[in-house]
């Protein structure tokens, strides 16, 4: 019986510590308007998809890649990308008024300063959100 | 070179933290699109703030400064003498209004990325050529030099 109580409260703990991420998967992409451009996918299984593109003026179609692949772990808003040696944070946070023309409520992933240089400070939106009308 | 000039003053007249923006002396608005983008110093920031009084628009958005990371390997950016420029989705401007305003400012070349279909076009300008920027993105041609994708 003991034993019985001890299997649920675990089981209950773990559902607890599951629905505490508030981070949807999906992808994620930076607004653009400079000469690079970044990416972000948040797959379900917690691991990620990074690419960042960069060029120099007028020569896109020489651009360089690279791309980075690892594991995302939440806690509510607040995620940490752990690329082996590099680690980095992020927090989802509705976008608020913005010049940009999206509504208020957009929740965007806002970065920390961290390991991944091309990401301090950077915000990722939705990709459905970027899609031009 | 270190500049010579003054700095002018720009007021801090941020609401949103994602989102600075400033007010220049002359009551012009330069919203920055993000946390990412850095204001410049010195000459570009005289000349960003030139662009910004120059151009027309009454809010310009700001989309690139002198951030040294994320952009190319001797990007004028990083070494503070570039800025871009939101394009027209977001800047009510026509090429010919962009290329006076940033002759003006002492912005020497530049181009424009045309992306279709997407929000990533955009102006460069800086100040000297170089980084992929020579003869043809003068700004002392008639034209801007326009990249479509």
């Amino acid at each position: 019986m003991k034993a019985k109580f001890i299997c649920v409260l675990i089981s209950l703990l773990s559902i607890t510590a599951c629905s505490n991420c508030l981070v949807e998967s999906g992808v994620y992409a930076s607004h653009g308007g400079s000469e690079y451009s970044t990416k972000l996918e948040l797959l379900q299984d917690n691991t990620f998809n990074l690419e960042y593109e960069v060029w120099s003026p007028g020569k896109k179609d020489e651009s360089e890649v690279v791309t980075t692949q690892g594991e995302w772990s939440c806690n509510e808003g607040k995620v940490n990308l752990n690329a082996g040696n590099e680690l980095h944070s992020f927090t989802m946070m509705a976008i608020g008024k913005n010049p940009l023309g999206m509504r208020d409520d957009v929740k965007v992933l806002h970065f920390d300063e961290g390991d991944f240089d091309y990401l301090s400070r950077e915000t990722l939106y939705p990709l459905s959100e970027l899609v031009e009308e | 070179m270190p500049s010579l000039l003054p700095i002018p003053q720009l007021k801090d007249i941020t609401t949103n933290k994602l989102y600075p923006a400033y007010k220049t002396v002359k009551g012009l608005t330069i919203q920055l699109n993000g946390t990412k983008t850095l204001l410049p110093k010195g000459d570009t920031l005289s000349a960003l703030i030139t662009f910004a009084d120059e151009c027309g628009l009454k809010t310009v958005i700001i989309t690139g400064g002198s951030e040294a990371t994320g952009h190319s390997k001797g990007s004028f950016h990083g070494k503070g003498l570039a800025i871009d420029v939101a394009g027209t989705k977001y800047n009510n401007l026509t090429h010919s209004a962009a290329l006076l305003a940033a002759k003006k400012a002492g912005f020497t070349h530049g181009a424009y990325e045309d992306f279709t279909g997407s929000r990533k076009d955009h102006w460069h300008f800086q100040i000297g050529a170089g980084n992929g920027l020579g003869e043809k993105h003068s700004l002392n041609l008639p034209k801007l030099y326009i990249k479509k994708y």
